[in-house]
């Protein structure tokens, strides 16, 4: 079963699309499924529930109640690869528990 | 098809270089009048300066402000601050804005990344600062029009 990962950034349209291909790429690699929903910030709080992950482009550092993995890394490449790593261990520990279900 | 405008010139502040760049856009029928001053909302809320390396803020707004997907791209004769985008405490002296009118389709998908892709690259900055305004827009147009960057 596919996990649903949330992106999210400021508007919606800019820097999430471009996390989203960078994440589809890591998780294609790691070999884990995934369903993505790309959204605004404002409104992480609100649907987080539906979502396994939430990715924020920014630094959102609020508690949601979902797994929340800040990603601006992968667009300023500053710590990408720790970046990159947080996000596989994300989409790891995720899938593990659907596989745990 | 999207276009890419460059434009050269001195602003106080992030907010006049938003205005010339979103008046410079709206001017050549790619946005309504107050893009601009939605890109300058949507900046204040979720600051858009990349890194002291790569020192492009890149302000753009929903969809529904765009008519036609564009990027006008300002040169500035004086770095103005910007916010970072990873830390909203820093001030990052911003030397280029990249204002972006996307329009949520599978194009805007590929200008962005094109456009980030180029930006992660120190050597694509210097080839920036190397450019006058004619050869910055013949440099945007082939990293952020064409597919040299896709994978």
């Amino acid at each position: 079963m596919a996990i649903k990962v949330m992106i999210a950034c400021g508007s919606g349209i800019a820097t999430s699309a471009y996390a989203a291909e960078e994440i589809i790429k890591i998780a294609k690699g790691i070999g884990v499924d995934i369903d993505v929903h790309k959204e605004r910030i404002q409104n992480v709080m609100a649907n987080a529930s539906n979502f396994d992950i939430c990715f924020v482009t920014s630094n959102f550092k609020q508690d949601v109640g979902t797994k929340l993995v800040r990603v601006d890394g992968l667009i300023s490449g500053i710590n990408e690869d720790a970046v990159i790593e947080d996000v596989k261990a994300a989409l790891l520990e995720a899938a593990a528990k659907y596989n745990a279900d | 098809m999207s276009e890419i405008f460059v434009i050269q010139g001195y602003a106080h502040d992030w907010k006049e270089a938003l205005k010339m760049t979103g008046t410079h856009l709206y001017e050549n029928g790619c946005v309504v009048e107050k893009f601009w001053e939605k890109c300058a909302e949507r900046e204040a809320e979720f600051p858009t300066g990349l890194t002291e390396f790569c020192p492009v803020a890149i302000p753009h707004a929903s969809k529904e402000y765009v008519l036609k997907q564009a990027i006008c791209a300002l040169k500035l004769e004086k770095p103005v601050s910007f916010k970072s985008m990873a830390d909203w405490d820093q001030d990052i002296d911003v030397r280029y804005v990249l204002n972006l009118a996307l329009l949520d389709d599978s194009e805007h998908i590929k200008i962005v990344t094109r456009v980030i892709r180029s930006l992660k690259d120190p050597a694509f900055l210097k080839k920036m600062d190397e450019c006058d305004e004619e050869e910055l827009k013949v440099l945007l147009n082939d990293y952020f029009l064409t597919e040299k960057l896709d994978d």
